[in-house]
């Protein structure tokens, strides 16, 4: 770690000012000349053949531009790991929401009317709701095509078999020879819901078609590059034919690492040569995107008296819905089932598994809150039951810097000992009882940070300027603004001196999208090595022109710098200028990575969805809950949170991921839920599936531990998931201990704790 | 059956016909291109199409456009006088209160209306004004940190400062 002088410094995000005037122009501000309006006709039904399409009467309205169904689009699919969804649903509907119709009309009223129009004869399948039930033998089939599906993970001898779409296992040791060894073995059971990432502004696309035939897509997105190959795969149009333009990203959380308006206005666009704008009403956001995996967990562990872990096996059952965009959650999922702790014997299997509901798909966390929450409500039983303190056990066990993940995965950057330390030191830790219905609770967690592919363009201007290219995206956490100061850091500049070009198809070079805390650690790596790239041209050009050793020279001030004797410099502007007669030509820097190359061992891991993890993020959380015992009803009073993210590159960005994560994470702990009965969901909108209000907030504390990973820009790893997935089994822990009501389910209602309360007290 | 509308909107004067339907979101949106206020639920429920009509804020996707007529409507783009950011514009960059931005327009708007009334809000008068406001990104914690600080924004914008003032809009480059 150096002295810097950008890196960990306060630096306002630069498109701070657009926001709060307004002028910041998101996908649902793009209307252009001539624009139609898309609607979308959606299954009433969760499983049905169709039978029959009619749109004769929908295309003879006044007004309609285009109608399109399955019949009119490529017989074409796409999907993350299994590539199982095509832009309209093709001889069968598998949820209550999907889409089977579009509509272009002139505008939104005729769009809608045009949709209601269609007729759609659906011949009903018997459906399965319960991802368990999904298992059973005689269970009907979502995907009856499914072995036919390309994959693109290696297939595990059981995988793609019935509704089971993507799974993993993981064996280290010998988990039975570890439960023989073992004193006392627990097995608990627990279920999670369907969270629904409610980011801000709905999904939406406007495609366009240009002079030269190109298609053109403002839309709103984690990953414009992927949406750039995924619509040249269903439509068949060349990826140089397609330029996506993202705009503004109105929060995402993993939601938007997907594509979901963009086929259908791309078809619509190219079908009618004119901008189609397809906006996801607030409803279809409820049923038609995409939720966190609701699921079961099952775990058994075995322990020594002493509260060493010995062994454990972990059972996964991920409901993915309909399609599996994302059935790598699982995945993710088996990784941080062990917690961040030391476990000798680990046997994990990992499904992820179809039913007849919305889809699953990523959302901050992405797989690890639900095991995690599973890992941490059963570490407090085992300290319970074996009369040791929480903290204690979790600090007996937990991993350090070298050691070994179940996966196999060797660990660095491990310091999630010092946030249990530092957490206890907090909040001035004398055990988790503070008073009648009032304890803390605490929850640590370990989640898979950054890695693969990425890129960056760094041009330097002829005043000295520079221009950083990534196909990164901001989502709001304030990407755009981390790679000025990482480009700054590099070139001596101040971040002010650094325009970031972010995203643009046409602008800037590939990046896989925005997950899984990447976008710093990883993006931000690419734009450091790019910046390092032009720095290294500019000190090897200023060296022929001073006549001294280039490691004699620095860049700082906007000059080149000779260490040993500082009057002797040049200006950058300098060095790059001279423009048509600049020697050697412009300076460009660029890098191209990916920091996920290494394998797993097969002999450890079947069906891994990804190579090694770049690293990993750990964090400890602990709540102070008060519950009244006579209505059920949990008040999270305070949320102290301890993060090992690495160096600091902002921190006021640092503070809001780590406060928003907390938010996301008290919903899904105490009452976030997308309720869903044979298939319809019963709670579609923010006033009845409401996310946390500023007043459900508690108060806050968090600190970071001194840490450094040598594969991040400056030693900085993410924060933006590590700071929601063990939010929930900490408050759900302070819950036992202020009443006695063990809640195995999330989330924790009040009617869940008096159940608990009453079964505890006959 | 469409009607005349005269609605005064960041204090300029606009005659438009519409239909007696038309929600204010809509016309502001549409018809002015004023798209800072943005459109989100349309049930009344998240807060983002906050704008204040004389002085008060009201949810502009509840409110019908015509019922407008003779008041005065303030949208976020009514904010800034020139070059010069609105002090709680300027507290929310300061505070780092921005994420997405999209639940920004309406935070702002929620909370001058709390500012117009009560200059000096507490932490929990602040929470308590922008309750009807959701954000998935920050938490609040820097949202609530900005409305309180906006006076003492206020005031250093009144101190003269020698280079033409701090509070100027900072020449950034994107």
């Amino acid at each position: 770690m150096g002295a810097y002088t950008v890196i960990g410094k306060k630096t306002p995000k630069s498109d701070a000012i657009a926001k709060v005037t307004g002028e910041a122009r998101y996908a649902t501000d793009v209307y252009l000349r001539n624009m139609l309006w898309a609607r979308v006709l959606r299954s009433p039904l969760a499983h049905a053949r169709i039978v029959r399409i009619d749109t004769a009467k929908a295309r003879a309205l006044k007004g309609v531009h285009a109608v399109l169904t399955a019949a009119d689009v490529p017989d074409a699919r796409y999907g993350a790991l299994v590539l199982d969804m095509g832009i309209f649903a093709r001889g069968k509907v598998r949820y209550i929401g999907e889409a089977v119709a579009a509509v272009a009309a002139a505008d939104e009223e005729t769009a809608a009317r045009a949709a209601e129009l269609i007729e759609v004869e659906y011949d009903p399948l018997p459906a399965v709701f319960d991802p368990l039930e999904a298992l059973a033998p005689d269970a009907p089939i979502v995907h009856e095509g499914l072995a036919g599906y390309t994959t693109l993970f290696e297939r595990t001898a059981r995988a793609m078999r019935g509704n089971v779409n993507y799974q993993a296992e993981i064996l280290s040791g010998d988990v039975e020879a570890g439960f023989a060894a073992s004193d006392v073995v627990f097995e608990d059971t627990y279920q999670v819901q369907k969270q629904h990432p409610s980011y801000m502004e709905p999904n939406s696309t406007v495609a366009d078609v240009d002079a030269e035939g190109r298609l053109i897509i403002y839309n709103t997105t984690q990953r414009p590059h992927i949406n750039q190959a995924i619509l040249s795969s269903l439509l068949g149009v060349p990826i140089a034919k397609i330029r996506v333009v993202p705009c503004h990203v109105g929060g995402g959380f993993g939601g938007k690492n997907r594509t979901l308006t963009e086929p259908t206005a791309a078809a619509l666009a190219l079908k009618t040569r004119r901008p189609v704008r397809l906006t996801f009403s607030h409803e279809e956001e409820f049923t038609s995107a995409t939720t966190r995996h609701g699921g079961v967990i099952k775990l058994k562990t075995g322990v020594r008296q002493d509260g060493t872990l010995v062994a454990s096996q972990v059972s996964l059952y991920y409901d993915c819905g309909a399609y599996a965009p994302t059935p790598n959650a699982v995945w993710i999922g088996a990784i941080s089932a062990t917690g961040p702790y030391r476990i000798p014997h680990v046997q994990v299997e990992a499904f992820s598994i179809y039913t007849n509901k919305m889809m699953s798909g990523a959302f901050r966390g992405y797989g690890a809150p639900q095991s995690t929450f599973a890992r941490e409500s059963q570490m407090d039983r085992i300290a319970r039951e074996l009369g040791l303190d929480p903290i204690e056990l979790r600090l007996k066990n937990c991993l350090v810097e070298g050691d070994r993940l179940h996966t196999g995965q060797p660990l660095h950057s491990v310091q999630i000992r010092e946030t249990l330390l530092k957490a206890r030191e907090m909040v001035g830790w004398k055990g988790p009882r503070l008073g009648p219905n009032r304890a803390l609770g605490v929850a640590c967690g370990i989640f898979a940070c950054g890695g693969f592919a990425t890129s960056s363009i760094v041009k330097m201007n002829l005043d000295g300027t520079a221009t950083v290219a990534t196909g990164a995206m901001d989502m709001g956490q304030g990407l755009r603004t981390v790679m000025r100061q990482i480009a700054a850091e590099v070139l001596g500049l101040a971040p002010d001196d650094v325009t970031a070009v972010i995203g643009d198809t046409d602008l800037t070079p590939f990046d896989v999208g925005i997950f899984g805390d990447r976008g710093t650690h990883t993006a931000g790596q690419a734009v450091k090595l790019a910046a390092e790239d032009a720095r290294d041209q500019i000190v090897a050009s200023a060296a022929a022109s001073l006549g001294v050793a280039a490691d004699r020279l620095v860049l700082r001030d906007k000059k080149v710098v000779d260490q040993t004797s500082p009057d002797r410099f040049l200006y950058l502007r300098d060095v790059l200028g001279g423009g048509q007669y600049k020697k050697g030509g412009p300076v460009i820097g660029k890098a191209s990575i990916n920091l996920t190359e290494q394998a797993f061992d097969p002999e450890i891991v079947r069906g891994a969805a990804t190579k090694m993890f770049s690293t990993y993020t750990f964090a400890t959380h602990v709540a102070e809950v008060e519950v009244d015992p006579l209505t059920g009803v949990a008040k999270v009073d305070k949320i102290t949170a301890v993060h090992d993210c690495g160096t600091v590159i902002n921190p006021d960005g640092l503070r809001g991921q780590i406060i928003g994560g907390m938010a996301t994470g008290l919903g899904y702990a105490l009452y976030e839920d997308v309720i869903i009965e044979n298939g319809q969901v019963q709670n579609p909108s923010f006033l009845e599936c409401r996310p946390p209000t500023a007043v459900d907030m508690p108060a806050i504390e968090f600190a970071t531990v001194e840490g450094f990973d040598e594969k991040g820009p400056f030693g900085a790893k993410g924060v933006g998931n590590v700071s929601v997935i063990n939010i929930a089994p900490a408050i759900a822990n302070a819950v036992e201990h202020a009443v006695g009501a063990r809640v195995t389910s999330l989330p924790v209602t009040p009617l869940k704790v008096l159940r608990a309360l009453g079964a505890e007290g006959g | 059956m469409k009607q005349v509308v005269l609605l005064n909107v960041n204090d300029a004067e606009h005659e438009l016909l519409l239909d007696p339907s038309r929600t204010l979101l809509e016309v502001l949106r549409e018809s002015l291109g004023l798209t800072g206020t943005k459109e989100v639920c349309l049930l009344g429920s998240c807060g983002a199409c906050t704008v204040l009509v004389d002085d008060r804020p009201v949810l502009a996707c509840l409110t019908l456009a015509s019922a407008c007529q003779g008041k005065r409507v303030l949208t976020i783009e009514g904010l800034r006088q020139g070059e010069r950011l609105h002090p709680l514009q300027q507290a929310f960059i300061d505070k780092g209160a921005v994420q997405c931005g999209f639940c920004t327009p309406g935070m702002i708007m929620a909370g001058k209306a709390l500012l117009d009334r009560n200059p000096q809000p507490t932490p929990e008068e602040a929470r308590e004004a922008i309750a009807g406001n959701l954000c998935r990104c920050t938490g609040y914690q820097q949202i609530v940190e900005a409305i309180v600080a906006a006076p003492a924004v206020e005031q250093a914008a009144r101190t003269p400062v020698a280079d033409g003032g701090q509070y100027l809009m900072p020449d950034m480059a994107e």
